[in-house]
């Protein structure tokens, strides 16, 4: 499991679709052995196994999908000194670090447990932001670590998986009880069926895991607010990762209203159907959240 | 807004608009316990300048009535031109309680005179670790925002979310982003 900051749809969608993807051959995988009479202890054994090795290995593939380097003390000083800061001030063991080649900013987390916990920034967000942003987005990705957001959300969704491989078998119970007097083609269509029932099962599943991981992400941020002490440095990061920080304009009031009463401000409008699938929430929801922390620290 | 005043493309304020400016007299106190800014004692209105002798005549009126009121309270006035050719009338003077309402009355000399078109808006100087940080009430509106220049060009956005947050309390913070427009090379 990996978590993001920011907002990068290209990213989003090749996601789900891996994971979608995935999920559709574990179930026809398993549905296959099921409906060719192979005992149900020993197919939820054997997806078992499968869900552990995803869950022990996942992050390492992702990270390896994603073209991530491990980088040692002397190759990245300042980014191991930051990060050495971090654990000593959470009181985390010093995570590994890496660097992914790619100008999208990003930053992430990895790592079933803390002992195992892997921080990885893109070249990009290390062009982008300035010390105490960076600072302020690693601790985002610590807050992950410490709330141990990788393990719930890999249990999540191998929960959701099993959800649908119950489904699955369940329907096999009832459907196919007496497959043994039809022909082939009569199979082959409720194969087809209770594929796709057990893929909604996943696909609405999948929503709520969304959900979940939108509110974890508001509890990193809270972290990195509670551990930089400067909610406002996330703040401005995440308007910069989200290449957004043109919205505070450069633009001189007195060119831009000089004799213009007629402009009019884009109304901005999000779709809250593209929310539900997000990991991340809105922008706008993240900085609102933020402000608060920044209003009552002051306090 | 009434016909003519469509019919001339006049457009008039809300009035709301004065009261909120005054939530700056109050705010500043505030602001220097909880954001650590303090109010420098400069502060000023900004216009847009007409070419017409009438102007002229507003303006220099506009001027001696922030000489009369402020001279009693101890403020002094800065009449000046910038690049862009706008005209500032800055006031000199710690004190916020006196500063607003002397502002204020200019304003409402050029809304009288109903050139309210011309007003665009109000700059409070405050000093912070590192620099100035300036309070900018829009006319257009009616809220006041953040800007915070660093070097030549160039701003702080993380200290500008910063005092934004910190003073949403006190006061009306303009909520959309894209309006907080600069003021470069800011006379105040």
């Amino acid at each position: 499991m990996v978590k993001r900051i920011g907002t990068d749809w290209g990213l989003n969608v090749r996601m789900f679709l891996t994971l979608f993807l995935l999920a559709c051959l574990y179930l026809v995988f398993m549905g296959a052995l099921y409906r060719f009479g192979i005992p149900l202890g020993f197919i939820i054994v054997v997806a078992g196994l499968m869900l552990l090795a995803q869950y022990y290995f996942s992050d390492r593939l992702i990270l390896l999908s994603m073209g991530a380097q491990e980088v040692t003390e002397q190759e990245a000083p300042q980014l191991h000194d930051m990060v050495g800061r971090l654990a000593a001030l959470t009181g985390l063991p010093k995570p590994k670090v890496a660097i992914i080649d790619s100008p999208v900013p990003n930053a992430m987390a990895t790592g079933r447990n803390p002992k195992h916990a892997l921080v990885a920034v893109t070249t990009g967000i290390l062009q982008a932001l300035d010390a105490e942003e960076l600072e302020a987005v690693l601790a985002h990705e610590f807050s992950h670590v410490i709330h141990r957001d990788m393990r719930v959300m890999a249990m999540a969704s191998f929960f959701a998986t099993v959800a649908s491989f119950i489904v699955q078998a369940g329907l096999w119970g009832g459907l196919g009880g007496g497959y043994n007097e039809r022909d082939d083609r009569d199979r082959g269509g409720s194969f087809i069926v209770i594929f796709l029932i057990s893929a909604a099962v996943w696909a609405i599943s999948f929503v709520l895991i969304r959900t979940l991981s939108r509110y974890r992400e508001y509890s990193a941020d809270r972290g990195s607010a509670i551990i930089t002490g400067q909610p406002s440095k996330l703040a401005s990061a995440l308007l910069k990762i989200s290449g957004r920080m043109e919205r505070i304009p450069d633009s001189d009031l007195r060119t831009v209203q000089a004799g213009n009463s007629l402009m009019i401000f884009p109304a901005i409008t999000r779709g809250s159907v593209a929310e539900l699938f997000s990991t991340h929430p809105s922008l706008e929801h993240r900085l609102a959240k933020l402000q608060e922390m920044e209003s009552n620290l002051s306090r | 807004m009434g016909f003519l005043d469509a019919l001339f493309a006049r457009t008039s304020l809300p009035k709301s608009n004065e009261d909120k400016l005054f939530a700056m007299t109050t705010a500043a106190v505030g602001l220097e316990a909880s954001a650590g800014i303090r109010p420098s004692g400069r502060s000023g209105v900004v216009f847009k300048r007409l070419p017409a002798g009438r102007f002229d005549q507003l303006k220099k009126d506009i001027v001696d009535l922030l000489r009369l009121q402020g001279e009693s309270d101890g403020l002094t006035v800065e009449d000046r031109l910038d690049d862009l050719g706008f005209q500032w009338l800055i006031l000199v003077g710690p004190d916020f309680q006196e500063v607003v309402p002397v502002i204020h009355s200019a304003a409402t000399t050029l809304l009288e005179e109903g050139l309210g078109d011309l007003l665009l808006a109000c700059a409070f100087r405050f000093e912070r670790e590192g620099g100035a940080a300036y309070w900018i009430y829009s006319y257009k509106q009616g809220n006041f925002y953040p800007f915070v220049p660093v070097g030549d060009h160039q701003r702080d956005n993380a200290e500008e979310l910063r005092l934004a947050a910190v003073a949403k309390s006190e006061l009306p913070v303009e909520p959309i982003l894209e309006r907080w427009y600069a003021l470069w090379g800011i006379p105040v």
